[in-house]
């Protein structure tokens, strides 16, 4: 593992890192928390773009939607009208049509696509092309992929530049995860590690089993997809501190969706907690993904030393790693209990019953929702 | 009127879910029966270790079942079937039984020792 630096452009820690643990593997776990949300400058393609907008957590539509829902209405005549339009008006605009199987959107650039340095001299000397014969005459061999890369966006299509992405994770970076998965650390902590989020992190494992399979078995891979991709998009390069996004975000859970409301004494204090026990589900801070920062931070703002932390986090993921065993050989022990008899088809699983409790619906299925079965009582009894 | 060991059909279309019971053989198949002693989920489930055949659930009131034997109820082919799968009755066809589980290890040892003794004859015949 690279030791880890602490970037020059993040703010300054309350608490200075002891060089020691310059490379420990809770590095990530003792940085304040803040360093997740650092913004970097705009310019920088690994700009973190907000997952949405300052209403992370509404659902409800914003109040101009009635309005841009109005302004667009759809009215007749408008597809001939765009038919109309193209046929008189988009050849004077010179408006490109893919061409040489490379889409529209890659070519359709005011910076074309950069090509290698030596196949760009000998073009230059043969004749100096405009922008639209050369995406014309585009050799797809001569085109510098890892300097397209670099020159990418955070929106992939030029005439549309209110479309962003997301950036997606470089080739080193989703080898640096499974390495550290490999080396037998668990996806949270990996995920702390790296600022990915845990899905990501599991995907990128699953798919570079896949990988390394594939290249045992020598068969070919997709890499000319992957050039391609990574020249239309931004692309989280591995650092010496990863960065790729942040990986607390609440997810909006269903039984948040309607409004409750709870007459609460004025006097009682009323917290997270408590808001989860009303609407009947976990409270926030256990919900949300690495609620184990939570905890971290804690003992930070409490002052408690850097190795007890790290004892603590520690005995905290033992803990944690028991309880799932724990859980697994429940869930199999429930699962092969009682006799099995397997047949040529189907295993059955025999379990013992109780006369009294076992059965559907009391012994009497409900046939109110059979045709000429009326619902409403016709006699009193 | 005789009295049946049988099903008797739940759940919804597509989707059934049975219940084993103790009924006159005459009533109604959905009829409130005399007892419910077990149920039988007849859609197979995937197999919880992602690889093996898929699984069905069978509960059964083994001591009501056997009391219902002894007094002369009937089951119905189905029924028997499952009964025959624990060990109450003699199966009308044959049926691959695999005592796969610890607790009846001891029935599988016992099956092996009585299987060992046929063997051992032809071949203190033949020397």
């Amino acid at each position: 593992m690279p030791p880890r630096l602490r970037p020059s452009h993040l703010p300054s820690a309350a608490n200075v890192i002891p060089e020691s643990f310059s490379s420990s593997p809770l590095l990530p776990f003792l940085l304040p928390l803040h360093h997740i949300y650092t913004i970097l400058p705009s310019s920088s393609r690994h700009a973190q773009i907000s997952p949405s907008s300052s209403r992370q957590f509404s659902t409800s539509k914003p109040s101009n939607a009635r309005a841009a829902r109005g302004r667009f209405e759809k009215t007749p005549g408008t597809r001939n009208g765009l038919i109309d339009w193209l046929k008189k008006v988009a050849p004077r605009l010179n408006v490109p049509s893919p061409r040489n199987n490379v889409p529209v959107y890659m070519t359709y650039h005011n910076n074309p696509l950069p090509v290698l340095q030596s196949a760009g001299d000998k073009k230059k000397k043969d004749s100096p092309l405009g922008f639209k014969k050369r995406t014309r005459k585009l050799d797809l061999n001569t085109v510098d992929w890892e300097k397209a890369a670099q020159n990418a966006t955070m929106s992939p299509f030029p005439t549309n530049p209110s479309f962003k992405v997301h950036p997606c994770i470089s080739t080193e970076f989703r080898e640096q995860i499974y390495q550290r998965v490999k080396q037998g650390r668990s996806i949270r902590r990996v995920s702390a590690e790296v600022n990915c989020e845990l899905e990501r992190v599991a995907a990128v494992v699953r798919l570079k089993e896949i990988e390394k399979k594939w290249i045992e078995q020598n068969r070919p891979l997709a890499t000319t997809m992957q050039t391609r991709v990574h020249a239309m998009m931004p692309i989280s390069q591995w650092k010496s501190f990863p960065q790729h996004e942040s990986i607390t975000d609440l997810r909006i859970h269903p039984a948040t969706n309607n409004q409750l409301f709870l007459a609460v004494p004025e006097s009682m204090p009323f917290n997270r907690k408590d808001a989860g026990d009303a609407l009947g589900i976990l409270p926030a801070d256990e919900r949300m993904p690495h609620s184990e920062l939570i905890g971290v931070e804690r003992m930070r703002l409490q002052g408690i030393s850097v190795e007890e932390m790290i004892s603590r986090e520690a005995q905290r993921e033992k803990e944690e790693a028991n309880t799932l065993m724990a859980k697994r050989q429940r869930m199999e022990a429930r699962n092969n209990a009682g006799k099995v008899v397997e047949t040529e088809r189907f295993r059955f699983r025999l379990k013992p019953a109780v006369t009294g409790l076992a059965g559907h619906r009391y012994g009497v299925p409900a046939e109110d929702r059979k045709r000429g079965i009326t619902k409403i009582p016709t006699r009193v009894v | 009127m005789v009295v049946r060991l049988r099903l008797a059909r739940f759940g919804t279309r597509n989707r059934p879910l049975y219940n084993i019971v103790v009924a006159q053989a005459r009533t109604a198949r959905n009829s409130r029966p005399m007892e419910v002693i077990g149920t039988y989920d007849p859609i197979p489930r995937p197999a919880p270790d992602g690889d093996g055949k898929p699984f069905k659930d069978i509960q059964l009131d083994v001591a009501r079942a056997k009391y219902w034997l002894g007094v002369g109820a009937q089951p119905s082919d189905p029924v028997w079937r499952m009964l025959a799968m624990f060990g109450l009755i003699e199966p009308q066809w044959k049926i691959a039984r695999i005592p796969a589980q610890q607790e009846d290890k001891a029935v599988y040892e016992k099956v092996q020792k009585v299987k060992i003794i046929p063997d051992a004859q032809p071949a203190s015949t033949t020397s």
